[in-house]
């Protein structure tokens, strides 16, 4: 884990700390939502257009879908890290451990400035707009 | 290759390397269509002009680098060829042309596509199969996973255009574009030849790009399924000795189109051939590339590489005509092939080289290899310095710094 005095950002960080403060906004102690990765990836890549800190996901331009590896590879890593899951059987229903918690009290939160908290908060409430929470 | 004040752009210097390719090229022109024996997919029928394509430096260059890299240290029969695969996945995407032209016509769907074999969509479908890999460099993968962490990739890589495109597409597609090979196949494949094709066509296929009423041609050349993917796993399956199946007949029978957002794009009807590929690559990966062997043959190249590239003065390679590399860019892979890079007993003057090639030679490997992230590590010299403490023998101990 890095230490909380580091200060580079990775679109790792970016989508961890959108993520858990979804968590944190809808204040229930189980966070879990529907969305397959091409739909998570439409979500960020028109969020991207409004939030300078989504900077990090570069989307391509071409074919039906918008996508960014980037974020694709920022799925694999949370979901490998514990820090997100997903359901069986179909893996449609993706769910917040409890480690997102306390990696971004401990680590993230000494990463984003205050106009870049800003930012993440504001993107986790236009995330939930858009996503079904279940 | 020389250092100069204002450094070349990535394509300049793809432009550079394909004009060195041609330099002494006298092309011949092809007396007609050929028949390859190839031993997996048997008689493979290709057009003239198809053939003097193939002739060209850009394709017989792919002779002389291994398809699945450093593998055939490992599974001996795994000498093939990226060459090979070329001719292969050209063949398997008519395949899937007509497959899906043959499910339209049961459907009654009309697809706006042209299947004559030197203008139409077959043809320039054909020709990107052919073309989608010569944008390999030295041991093929092994080095795409060095030179995509050197800043010229990565800074090309955050434009929109080609932010999903492997860093071997991204080369492929920018010889393809250079003024040399255009040039050239313009007289010897398009007037030479009698042909109407376009590069700007072929090249956008390689990155998985055309027009959306036709999206599903870039599908055959690049996506989950794709017909480069087809031939590698058969044919890295095959000649690794590995017995995994992909039905392809069952394959063809299941592929189609659908409308999707305003692209025509290719559709598969049933998850059973997409299971087989999916579980193929699977076991490829597992069996085969990420074999614990090949890992450590790959950290050996890294290795190597990476004292290339920090003591560029000493230990550059040498290429054909004069000059040399130190691989601080990704084209500079481009100059070295497989069979040049190893058959070069001297190391190019350099001990260090000099040794790890006679290693090669010799088949005498690094026993392990332990890949830890740099992002993981707090203070990454200290942590280096440790690892080297912790070794009995420091001097078998080569670590090289990636991302």
């Amino acid at each position: 884990m890095l230490p909380a005095t580091h200060t580079d950002i990775l679109p790792d960080h970016i989508l961890a700390a959108v993520l858990t403060l979804a968590k944190r906004e809808r204040n229930e102690k189980r966070f879990a939502f529907r969305s397959y990765d091409f739909q998570l990836q439409g979500i960020f890549h028109e969020l991207a257009g409004k939030y300078p800190i989504l900077g990090a996901y570069v989307f391509s331009d071409s074919g039906p879908e918008p996508y960014s590896p980037a974020l694709n590879e920022s799925v694999s890593r949370l979901q490998l890290s514990g820090l997100i899951g997903r359901e069986n059987p179909n893996y449609e229903v993706v769910f917040l451990n409890d480690a997102a918690d306390k990696f971004y009290d401990e680590v993230l939160s000494g990463k984003f400035d205050p106009s870049q908290q800003k930012q993440l908060s504001e993107i986790a409430s236009e995330f939930l707009q858009r996503v079904d929470v279940v | 290759m020389d250092a100069s004040p204002a450094p070349p752009s990535l394509r300049d210097r793809v432009n550079s390397f394909v004009e060195w390719l041609f330099k002494d090229y006298k092309a011949t022109q092809p007396r007609g269509p050929k028949v390859f024996n190839d031993a997996l997919l048997g008689n493979l029928f290709f057009a003239q002009h198809e053939v003097a394509v193939i002739d060209c430096p850009l394709l017989q260059r792919l002779r002389r680098i291994k398809q699945t890299g450093l593998v055939h240290y490992v599974y001996p029969s795994a000498t093939h060829t990226r060459f090979e695969h070329s001719l292969g996945a050209a063949a398997l995407s008519e395949r899937c042309f007509d497959a899906i032209r043959e499910r339209a016509d049961i459907e009654g769907t009309v697809l706006p596509v042209d299947s004559n074999r030197t203008s139409g969509d077959l043809a320039h479908l054909r020709m990107a199969a052919l073309l989608h890999d010569v944008g390999h460099g030295l041991c093929s993968h092994a080095s795409e996973q060095i030179y995509k962490l050197q800043t010229d990739m990565r800074e090309f890589k955050k434009d929109p255009a080609f932010v999903k495109n492997q860093p071997g597409e991204i080369l492929s597609y920018l010889m393809v574009n250079s003024p040399t090979f255009q040039g050239w196949f313009q007289e010897c494949v398009v007037r030479g030849c009698q042909v109407k094709l376009k590069l700007e066509i072929i090249s956008n296929l390689i990155l998985g790009k055309h027009e959306p009423d036709r999206f599903f041609l870039a599908n055959v050349i690049s996506s989950a399924y794709d017909c480069d993917k087809l031939d590698y796993i058969a044919r890295d399956s095959y000649y690794c000795g590995l017995a995994l199946t992909v039905d392809l007949p069952r394959f063809y029978s299941m592929i189609s189109t659908a409308e999707h957002k305003g692209y025509r794009v290719l559709v598969l009807r049933n998850y059973v051939p997409l299971e087989q590929i999916l579980f193929s690559k699977m076991t490829l990966f597992g069996s085969v590339y990420h074999h614990q062997k090949v890992k450590c043959l790959d950290s050996m190249l890294r290795s190597m590489i990476l004292h290339i590239v920090e003591n560029p003065g000493q230990s550059s390679f040498p290429v054909r005509g004069g000059g040399s590399v130190s691989f601080a860019d990704a084209v500079e892979y481009l100059y070295a092939t497989d069979d040049e890079f190893f058959g070069q007993a001297d190391g190019f003057g350099d001990t260090y080289i000099k040794s790890m090639l006679a290693r090669f030679r010799n088949r005498d490997l690094f026993v392990r290899c332990v890949e830890i992230s740099r992002r993981t590590v707090l203070n990454w010299d200290d942590g280096r310095q440790k690892l080297i403490d912790l070794t009995e023998q420091p001097e078998q101990l080569a670590i090289a710094s990636g991302g």
